[in-house]
């Protein structure tokens, strides 16, 4: 009788210690050196860099901004050598601490004249919705060195 | 006591013991332990946040059919105050659709019922569809939205757009997706050089021309060497088309400078680098030139510049209106430039047809679906296509055939390994191998995973209405076809994205301005490098197109404006506008000042009607969604005074 309470306890505990294991990563056959190119690859991409607003930012940054303030926000823009005066290096560390977001929000949504910048830079305001504006202003800020 | 009741006792109080274990292990789940945690941080935060109750949440949507537990450890999902809150605490960006509303696994799929943190966020053999990775999450857009082609899944867009230029529809079954024009072979035999040129296609396109859409198949050099002696013997053309003879006076001139010259005058004047590759300049629109003439030979080129159409109907090259003197002299030009210097001499003694060649060839031909995007008259020729991709992101992971390949076991890496090296999951498998960078393996998959069982009531469901299909008729349509209009021009909903939308171009450009460009085509956007060609086309065709653009192509809202609107108005007040006000000359060159972003607004007056400058000032984003130039908001006074100052600036005044 004895072996048999023994055998069911056996029986129960080996349930629990498997129930344990449950709880342990599943083993799939992991490729270790698969795994670093991936990784290596995924660091580089857009999507490990950038938050969901920072990628909707980059998107419309690239489209309506990057011809003058360039792909990067450096002022090199291709049609910015064109421009009476050169948009400022948006990648200026100093430069940018001194725009607060609620400058840099009137500057996108009303033009560089409602800050007594350049009239060369235009209003976004009726183009870009508020949340619009407020993506552009998060990616910007990622742009700093 | 007996025995019996010392093991009954003995067995009640484990079982017992063991009950009392599962509120245990219950009350020592992961989760609770977090929530206490954010009930003790509330005081960091700057605003007061209320504590949340210790409790497994979730949130249930009956119609879906899903229960999502993720805000139990997600507290602040729909709390703005928690914005700047660390994971896993803080808010969900705002997206199109309330988390509240259509719960999490919906989009981010995963196991939403599951409350331990391995179940939901690790990849588990039990669990098809685990939780998507961000790179991949605009699949399941795609999964409701179907062709919709929305304007923030930009990588669902691109897979989609990359799946039909490699024309995987040739091979693969997928909804939605256009076959693509891709030559045919008959009288490939007539058309290529020598046998060389083949054997080094099929080895390797890529190694040819390093932009070629052909994959490489990975044939041996025997499968190479059948497939040539196959396909070389096909020397008539389709619906026997006899190629016309090229004039004695190629023969004649082929090796004079002055004759040869001739055809680059043309050749640059027709603008073909527009479309073509010459010397890695150019555009991406057609092949590359650079060894063509090593490529086909000088008859088949002859004909093919006098008529493109005429071997390969639907082929998107315009017909040009040379004549036989010019298109002998661009083909004198071409065969003394765009030579494969590399290419060795062909050594005809050498080699036999071995006698089975035909069988065999037809029997790759066939193996490997060559019919899927080549068309070829011959008897005997079988479709074989690959897997169905129609539902692809539904497919369960037991029905995958993994090989001997070490990659996680998941849908997704499937797909993404199977385009990046397609024979890495078996060496019979028969997909060729595509040169595609990893941005593009990553939407194509995106893309493939979006193609799921519609498993959610059908009023979810989002599909976009089929594109209108605009049919020209009569003379103009020939015209349209003839030079091919519709591959860079749009025009009520069909056609290209390369050049303007002609849709309502009657309401926008002046007549005479439109008959001078047909006969000098200019560049009226530097920063575009596909140019308008010159098509050379006749006077009368001009005419027939002008006055379909004048009757058809109209838009009347615009045409209704009265051009008195503009005789009352201050050009001084418009030209302060323009430079003072709204720095146009930031984006548009006007008297050699300013930028080119925009169109050059020099003679302005000259090309653009004035109604229409007026309707584009007001609101360019009506007309053209997707354009740089921002909605000013500005008043009808001083667009009015805008379109005078503007429909002043003519060459002659």
């Amino acid at each position: 009788m004895k072996k048999i309470a023994t055998i069911f306890i056996i029986i129960i505990a080996t349930g629990f210690s498997c129930k344990e294991e449950r709880n342990e990563p599943d083993s799939i056959a992991y490729n270790d050196t698969l795994k670093v190119i991936d990784q290596a690859y995924e660091s580089n991409s857009i999507w490990a860099k950038y938050n969901y607003d920072q990628r909707r930012g980059k998107r419309l940054f690239e489209h309506y901004c990057s011809v003058c303030h360039g792909l990067k926000g450096e002022g090199d823009g291709f049609n910015s050598y064109n421009l009476i005066s050169k948009p400022h290096s948006l990648a200026d560390s100093v430069y940018m601490k001194n725009l607060t977001k609620e400058t840099l929000n009137q500057i996108i949504s009303f033009g560089g004249v409602s800050n007594n910048k350049s009239n060369e830079m235009p209003a976004y305001s009726y183009t870009l919705n508020k949340y619009q504006i407020d993506y552009l202003i998060s990616y910007i800020n990622t742009l700093m060195q | 006591m007996t025995n019996i009741k010392k093991i009954y006792a003995v067995t009640s109080i484990l079982f017992l013991a063991i009950l009392a274990i599962s509120p245990l292990k219950n009350y020592f789940q992961e989760w609770r332990s977090i929530q206490k945690n954010f009930n003790s941080s509330l005081e960091s935060y700057p605003q007061k946040i209320k504590p949340v109750d210790v409790g497994l949440k979730q949130i249930w949507v009956q119609e879906l059919g899903k229960i999502d537990r993720c805000t139990s450890c997600h507290i602040g999902i729909s709390d703005s105050k928690l914005v700047t809150a660390p994971e896993p605490f803080s808010t969900h960006p705002r997206v199109f659709h309330d988390p509240e509303k259509f719960g999490c696994t919906i989009c981010h799929q995963g196991q939403g019922l599951a409350t331990n943190y391995n179940d939901i966020h690790e990849v588990s053999e039990f669990w098809d569809k685990p939780l998507l990775p961000d790179k991949y999450i605009e699949a399941t857009c795609g999964r409701c939205h179907i062709g919709q082609n929305l304007k923030d899944t930009p990588n669902l867009n691109y897979g989609k757009e990359i799946v039909e230029d490699f024309n995987c529809v040739g091979c693969h079954d997928l909804p939605g997706i256009k076959k693509k024009f891709v030559p045919g072979l008959d009288g490939i035999g007539s058309k290529v050089t020598g046998r060389q040129w083949m054997v080094n296609w099929l080895k390797n396109p890529n190694k040819v021309l390093s932009k070629a859409k052909m994959p490489n198949f990975l044939f041996s050099d025997d499968e190479v060497n059948t497939l040539t002696d196959f396909l070389m013997s096909f020397k008539s053309f389709t619906g026997s088309v006899q190629p016309d003879s090229i004039p004695k006076i190629y023969e004649q001139r082929k090796e004079e400078d002055d004759f040869i010259n001739l055809g680059k005058t043309k050749f640059r004047e027709a603008r073909c680098i527009s479309c073509h590759t010459v010397e890695g300049k150019g555009g991406h629109l057609a092949v590359d030139l650079i060894k063509v003439a090593s490529k086909a030979n000088a008859t088949w080129i002859y004909n093919y510049i006098r008529n493109p159409k005429k071997f390969q109907p639907g082929v998107a090259m315009p017909q040009f209106g040379f004549s036989s003197e010019e298109a002998a002299a661009i083909t004198a030009y071409i065969e003394s430039e765009f030579v494969d210097w590399d290419l060795p001499d062909e050594d005809k003694s050498d080699y036999k047809h071995p006698a089975d060649f035909f069988a065999k060839g037809l029997a790759l031909f066939n193996k490997y679906n060559c019919s899927g995007c080549h068309n070829l008259s011959a008897n005997g020729i079988a479709v074989n296509k690959g897997p169905e991709l129609e539902l692809i992101g539904s497919k369960n992971l037991y029905q995958i055939e993994w090989g001997s390949s070490s990659i996680t076991h998941t849908l997704y890496n499937f797909l993404e390994n199977k385009i990046k090296s397609p024979r890495i999951f078996g060496d019979q498998t028969r997909m060729p191998v595509f040169n595609l960078s990893g941005k593009q393996v990553e939407a194509i998959t995106t893309y493939l995973l979006s193609l799921q069982k519609i498993d959610f009531p059908f009023n979810y469901l989002q599909i976009a209405p089929p594109p209108p299909v605009y049919f020209p008729k009569g003379e103009v349509a020939k015209i349209i076809n003839k030079y091919s209009c519709l591959q860079c021009h749009k025009i009520e909903g069909t056609g290209g994205t390369i050049a303007p939308d002609l849709s309502i171009v009657g309401s926008q450009l002046q007549l005479n301005w439109i008959k001078k460009y047909f006969e000098v085509p200019y560049s009226l956007r530097p920063i575009v490098e596909e140019r308008m060609p010159k098509l050379f086309i006749s006077n009368k065709e001009i005419e027939t197109l002008l006055n379909y653009f004048n009757t058809e192509l109209l838009d009347d809202s615009i045409s209704f404006i009265e051009e008195t609107l503009f005789n009352n108005s201050n050009i001084d007040k418009g030209k302060s506008l323009y430079s003072q006000k709204y720095g146009c000359q930031s984006c548009h060159i006007l008297d050699g000042k300013g930028g080119y972003v925009g169109p050059p607004l020099d003679n302005i007056g000259d090309r653009l009607k004035p109604e229409w400058i007026f309707s584009w000032l007001i609101n360019p984003q009506k007309y053209k969604p997707e354009t740089i130039e921002p909605r000013t908001g500005m008043p009808e006074k001083e667009a009015i005074d805008i379109t005078r100052y503007l429909m002043s600036l003519k060459k002659e005044k």
